[in-house]
This record gives C-alpha cells, structure tokens and sequence, in this order.
C-alpha cells in the first residue's frame, strides 16, 4: 500500500470517534444516515487530505472539513423533512435524553456558524481551536459564542 | 428542569462518549471504497479526448515516423544506384553507374587518371577502384 494511502487511513484511525461525533451531530434527513454522511466526510477527507498543509492541527482540520461537509449535506437535504438519527446499537446518542432534545433543539435552530461554534464549545474545543474550525478569529468566535449561549439560555428559560 | 449550562455540559459530555461503531476492519473496508472510488484532488483530471483531439493526437504520433522513414531508407539505401551518366573520356562516351553518388565529373577525372598511369585499355567492364563505380559501356 502507498505510504500516503497508510498516512490517511491512520489519521482516519485517530479520529474516527470525533468524524462520527460530528455527523451525529446533526439532523438528517431520511435519505441520510449517519454512515452515508461519514462517508461523505471520508471523501471529502480523502480528496483534500493532500493539500493539507499542517498550519492547523489534524484534529481541527478534520472538524472542519467534517462540519463544512455536513453544511453542504445540509444545503442539499433542501427542503427535505428531518429526522433525528437512529442511534446506532454501539453507540451512544445524544438524543437520548427527553430533555436534551429540548436542548438540540433550539441548538439546530442556530444558524451556522453559530451552531458549530456552540457544538465545538459543548465538546471542549478552546475558543483557538474552534476560530480554526470556522476560519473565524478568536475574538469574533468569543463574541458570537457569547451571543449565542445567551440567546440559547434566554429561550430554554422561556 | 434543570439549568442549560448543565443541560449543555451533560450534552457535550455524550457527544464525546460517541464512538464510532464498527470495527477496525469494517473502517479500512470503508476507507479502501474512499480511496479507490474518489479521485485525488492533485491527480490532473482525466480527459477524454474529443474526436479532433483524438486525430491530432494520432497525427503527432505518426508525424515523426512519416518524417523520419524516407530519411532513414534514403540515408540506408545506395544513393544514385540507378543513375547513369555519360561521361567523356578522350572523345569516349562512357556509361558508367556509380554506387557511391560520385559525380560525373569525379568519375572522368578518375578514368583520366587510370587511363594516364596504368595505360589501360578503357572497356564495358573497366571499374574505377576509387569508387567502385563501373562503366556500361563505351562508344
């Protein structure tokens, strides 16, 4: 096997928790399953895998691909209804819990990039890591998180 | 209900409890599928030749051969082989044929020189050594 071709299938390796984190993250639609949509991510990975360049981190570089990827399955859901994801049998999903449906909720009713922003954050990403994930700076990334966990708080009060 | 700082700490916590579901060999299976199926962003995109690119590109691959061949006989073949000239010699006609692309004034001053040292009698078989061109006849 080409040393590029073992180079991608261990960073796959590495983080395939997080891909399949991000993709379960999001609503799709009947037509999407998760593992249709970490697919598209693979590929997307796959195809850009050569140029990237290392200024980030794999792991951010991997998250935003992975989130831009989801956006664009999402653009072409359209307006397709949607469906929360069948947790899969060894996994563990976070639509779960009643109450923290209410909570995804009102986080998908977030526009992007405030929803990766608030998601990255949920996660533990650092407001550095998620401004690389989003292509936003640090401050810009600070404010819109702050803005949207206020608006998040103020309607999960109501 | 309890408060949405811990609503969203208890979300990001099961967020990163997910794992990935399937085994390692199941996972290199789907990566052998990416890699063979979806091209490389670096790879040149193939191009499918159009029906005048295809002609062109056959043109330029049989041009230099066209080209090249006749030289290469040419240069191979013995030039003048079937030539004949008549050359005068002394009020002689000779018809001679020279392999080697001798011209028909080398030929004479060749015949005058063997004529003039060796006093040979100049006949349909004389053969100028020097060049190996042989005379037909002579009238």
């Amino acid at each position: 096997m080409e040393s590029t071709e073992r180079q991608f299938m261990d960073l796959i390796h590495r983080n395939r928790d997080m891909i399949w984190r991000v993709c379960s993250g999001f609503r799709l639609s009947e037509a999407w399953t998760t593992e249709d949509a970490f697919h598209e991510v693979l590929c997307a990975l796959w195809i850009g895998f050569q140029s990237f360049d290392g200024r980030s981190s794999e792991r951010t570089w991997i998250y935003r691909v992975a989130v831009n990827t989801m956006i664009s399955i999402y653009r072409k859901m359209g307006n397709q209804p949607t469906c929360r994801a069948e947790p899969d049998d060894k996994s563990v999903s976070p639509y779960e819990s009643i109450d923290l449906n209410d909570l995804i909720a009102l986080l998908d009713s977030l526009p992007e990039p405030d929803r990766t922003i608030v998601n990255a954050h949920a996660q533990g990403y650092s407001h550095a890591e998620i401004a690389q994930i989003t292509g936003l700076s640090v401050a810009a990334v600070g404010m819109r998180l702050s803005r949207a966990l206020r608006k998040l708080r103020k309607q999960y009060n109501q | 209900m309890r408060d949405f700082d811990q609503q969203l700490k208890e979300y990001g916590c099961r967020m990163n409890n997910i794992r990935y579901p399937h085994s390692d060999a199941e996972l290199d299976w789907e990566l052998h599928k990416v890699i063979w199926h979806t091209p490389l962003s670096k790879q040149p995109p193939i191009v499918q030749p159009s029906r005048l690119g295809k002609w062109v590109a056959i043109a330029a691959a049989i041009l230099p051969f066209a080209i090249l061949l006749p030289l290469i006989v040419l240069r191979n073949s013995p030039s003048n082989a079937s030539v004949t000239e008549l050359v005068e010699v002394d009020g002689i006609h000779f018809k001679y044929a020279c392999n080697n692309g001798c011209s028909p004034e080398m030929t004479t001053a060749m015949l005058n020189h063997i004529i003039a040292n060796t006093h040979e009698t100049i006949s349909d078989n004389f053969h100028a050594a020097a060049c190996g061109g042989s005379v037909l006849s002579a009238r």
